[in-house]
């Protein structure tokens, strides 16, 4: 069976993200980069399914040469190839766009399974797993916390508000991963020494024939306006509580005509 | 050495310090300011990253410390992640990094749980280093790849209840068995770290009369002592575990060795040669610990700023207090020098110079002591809440005393790295007195030392690749490096042998040559980061460097003053009285 992994890589979740000159995108300067933590748990799932029933295991991203040490992760951790669509020269590329060029690549593997996290952490936009069905011909699961293997065909846990879903879907699939018990593997330093020595293939949208320019920068479908922060956080304010009544009176006025929670 | 240089050229000693002692800066081992491969570079940091999610996910740092114990299953984990065998070479199973590799990883783990620093550290930075260094290719084979995986883990059996900082007086005996080609252990072995359940031991021990009286260090053999699969080996024990001030969850135990036999062929580095191995292996494990003082030094730095910037008092963040901004300045102004020695000293390593002793224990000593420093003032910026035992500073204290103990106290470093150099001194020394005693002498067999000698002038070199920025900096150091190697000279003709046991004066030229070696690594380092990055975006490097050596400078003139100056013969009377008494004897009221 052939997976293949498509991996996002994004600023840490620990990062301050601060809003770039444009006003449209995030200073890159100082972001720590890593893969996007769903699609940890995609590649795990992965990876264990290969372990169980044998294949490889590819990991596929969309991005610029930076994003090659997201790859090398993947290898790391025991992904057998790497490929890359390389970003340069692309405008910004919306969730549509990216589903393309994946799905054009993934066109030319033969893959059983494709594997996402359900999201990728920083745009939240959730929409590349069912874009990548839609565009492949092929049914896909989202939230998916679990995998069942049976001939042919996969039977899936969906995690929904307050239960499980469980379905049923014909190979190949796309499956969207969500956080699930299979905790993503540590890369070991021998898999970070194997990884270094392995080729990663590097492909142009030309090379996948993808008219990128179409659908990117101002010809995108989704334009990002405006990037704002979230207004800071205001400071505590303290009641001084000299005398306790006043103290109690004031609280409540405040509760009641700033805070307006009462 | 120097006799073969007919040529007239100069012999340069291979270590920078010591070509420092002779008055030369060796400006080729400086610029450019050794950077790794970018392809190492990215291999730590992807190691860092995998060690950081292992520990947030298997390492309890609150735990181990509190209950004294560290789980072998993450000693296992380790072996799985790699981190056990970083410095065996890939074809014995391990990754082959460098010491630049290692100490950039140690720098950054080191933190994390200084407890399961010393497991990772005293398996490779000692207690695996006599057989990486010294054991023949087949000892390699055989125990190098299950050291690689942690399957075997390594301690590292030097020190005795008699015999500390002088090592060479071991009482261990080794007697050999022809009968089985084996040896017999007896003794006694203190403080061993991973004691508690190492099972590749590196154990020195005494042939008695080996050498007859001669050299009593050459009677000491170093052996590769395996225990078997669960642990035990006839005459072998393990002593209880040690209630220690600090990394409590580490393990540290006795060693005892009751007629334990060892095969021959586990000698390590050759019989009579067991003292080289011993030295050797603690000079290579040292700029290791001067990388951990790095790594310590940045968090405390972050804890204090952190603080000093969200406590307020007298409406004002304490960290515009001016009081403040100096404490913070220097934690980081030494940090940076700190990092700048140990990274310049890793590099060095790296590019093959084989004699490192001086610049490693330089490392050690000036970086235990920052450290110390740093987690010091951290947790005075933090005031009461530093006192406090939910707060980490107080576990940093206990966890970094025994860096200023181990692996060579302080205080014989600083004998050892004046020493060092002026043996080298004085072996040039006796040359130039012989050719003054024969003035007609050609002096084309002299050697630069001694050419420089009989001119009367030491040094004129100059860190001439220091960016023009720095050029007063650089100017500086230069003049005192100068100064440094004459004030060596004097008092090597003026003592003679009996120099060895000028300890005060060995002190402050320690400290002056620790002082001249972080702010020429700095100036290095700096000058580097303006050609990558240009003047104006280095600016605050340039400005920390300037600080640093202002303050260093301060410091040397201060010790080279006293070399000439001081109240040496107050101190013995003072301290012999003091040692008569046995306390303090000066009664307040009488």
């Amino acid at each position: 069976m052939n997976h293949v992994v498509c991996i996002a890589y994004v600023p840490d979740t620990d990062t301050k993200i601060k809003v770039g000159a444009s006003g449209t995108s995030i200073d890159e300067a100082g972001v720590k980069w890593i893969v996007s933590p769903y699609d940890e748990y995609a590649l795990e799932a992965a990876l264990r399914a290969k372990e169980a029933k044998g294949g490889t295991v590819t990991v596929l991203t969309y991005g610029p040469a930076a994003a090659e040490t997201g790859l090398r992760d993947g290898l790391a951790r025991g992904a057998d190839e790497a490929v890359r669509i390389a970003s340069e020269g692309v405008g910004e590329a919306d969730s549509l766009a990216v589903a393309t060029l994946l799905a054009a690549q993934i066109k030319t593997m033969k893959a059983d399974v494709v594997w996402l996290g359900n999201k990728g952490v920083g745009t939240d936009a959730q929409l590349v797993v069912p874009m990548l069905g839609e565009l492949l011909d092929l049914p896909h699961v989202t939230l998916v916390t679990e995998l069942d293997w049976k001939d042919g065909s996969v039977v899936a846990h969906r995690e929904i508000e307050g239960a499980t879903e469980i379905v049923e879907a014909p190979l190949p699939v796309v499956i969207g991963a969500q956080k699930s018990k299979a905790e993503p593997r540590y890369a070991s330093l021998k898999g970070i020494m194997a990884a270094k020595k392995k080729q990663i293939a590097v492909k142009k949208p030309a090379d996948l024939g993808v008219d990128i320019a179409s659908m990117s920068g101002a010809n995108a479908a989704v334009v990002w306006t405006k990037l704002e922060l979230p207004a800071a956080r205001q400071a505590v304010k303290l009641v001084p509580a000299d005398d306790p009544a006043k103290a109690a009176e004031e609280l409540l006025r405040l509760l009641r005509e700033e805070a307006k929670v009462l | 050495m120097a006799s073969d240089n007919a040529a007239g050229t100069t012999t340069e000693s291979e270590s920078f310090l010591k070509a420092l002692y002779m008055g030369h800066i060796e400006d080729d081992l400086l610029f450019p300011f050794p950077e790794p491969a970018p392809d190492v570079k990215e291999t730590v940091d992807a190691f860092v990253d995998a060690c950081k999610d292992f520990y947030a996910a298997n390492v309890d740092s609150v735990k181990i410390d509190a209950e004294h114990f560290f789980p072998r299953d993450v000693v296992a984990g380790f072996g799985a992640l790699g981190a056990m065998g970083m410095t065996i070479p890939e074809e014995y199973g391990g990754a082959g990094f460098g010491a630049t590799a290692y100490c950039r990883t140690m720098e950054q783990i080191g933190p994390l749980d200084s407890s399961a620093a010393i497991v990772i550290g005293a398996h490779q930075s000692i207690g695996l280093k006599p057989l990486l260094l010294f054991g023949t290719d087949e000892q390699k084979r055989k125990w190098l790849p299950d050291l690689a995986t942690g399957k075997l883990v390594a301690a590292f059996c030097l020190t005795e209840p008699e015999a500390g900082s002088d090592a060479g007086s071991l009482k261990t005996t080794a007697i050999y068995d022809s009968s089985t080609d084996e040896y017999i252990l007896n003794g006694t072995k203190q403080w061993i770290s991973n004691g508690g359940f190492a099972k590749f031991f590196s154990v020195f021990a005494r042939v008695p009369g080996a050498e007859g009286e001669k050299d009593k260090h050459k009677e000491i053999i170093c052996f590769a002592v395996l225990t078997n699969e669960d642990g035990t080996l006839p005459g072998l024990t393990r002593g209880v575990e040690e209630k220690k001030l600090g990394l409590c969850g580490s393990s540290t135990c006795q060693i005892i060795f009751e007629n334990c036999r060892v095969p021959a062929a586990n000698v390590l580095g050759g019989k009579g040669h067991g003292f080289k191995v011993a030295v050797e292996t603690l000079n290579t494990g040292r700029t290791s610990l001067g990388a951990g003082s790095v790594g310590g030094s940045k968090w405390m730095l972050k804890l204090a700023i952190e603080h000093a910037t969200q406590r307020r008092q007298f409406k004002t963040r304490i960290a515009d207090f001016e009081i403040i901004r100096h404490k913070i300045t220097k934690m980081a102004a030494e940090t940076y020098a700190l990092e700048s020695m140990v990274y310049l000293t890793a590099g060095l390593i790296d590019r093959g110079i084989t004699d490192y002793s001086i610049e490693g224990a330089c490392c050690k000593v000036f970086g235990t002591e920052i450290l110390w420093r740093n987690i010091n003032e951290a947790l005075q910026i933090s005031g009461g809440n530093g006192f406090m035992n939910e707060y980490p500073y107080g576990r940093a204290l206990r966890d970094s005393r025994v860096n200023m103990i181990f692996e060579g106290t302080n205080e014989i470093l600083r004998l050892f790295v004046v020493l060092s150099g002026m043996k080298e001194v004085g072996d040039n020394l006796k040359e130039v007195q012989s050719a003054l005693k024969s003035p007609l002498a050609e002096r084309g067999i002299l050697t630069e030392y001694a050419k420089k000698r009989m001119k009367g002038v030491l040094t004129k070199d100059k860190l001439s690749k220091v960016h023009p920025s720095l050029a007063p900096e650089a100017d500086q150091v230069a003049h005192y490096a100068g100064v440094f190697a004459n004030a060596v000279d004097t008092l090597l003709r003026k003592h003679g042998k009996k120099v060895i046991d000028k300890e005060y004066q060995h002190e402050r030229l320690a400290d002056v040559l620790i002082d001249l070696y972080a702010q020429i690594a700095t100036l290095a380092r700096v000058t580097h980061a303006i050609g990558k990055k240009g003047e104006e975006k280095a600016l605050g490097e340039i400005e920390i460097a300037r600080w640093f050596c202002h303050v260093a400078r301060r410091r040397i003139v201060g010790n080279l003053k006293s070399l000439e100056r001081n109240r040496d013969e107050l101190t013995t009377r003072i301290s012999d009285r003091l040692y008569e008494a046995g306390g303090y004897p000066y009664d307040l009221w009488a």
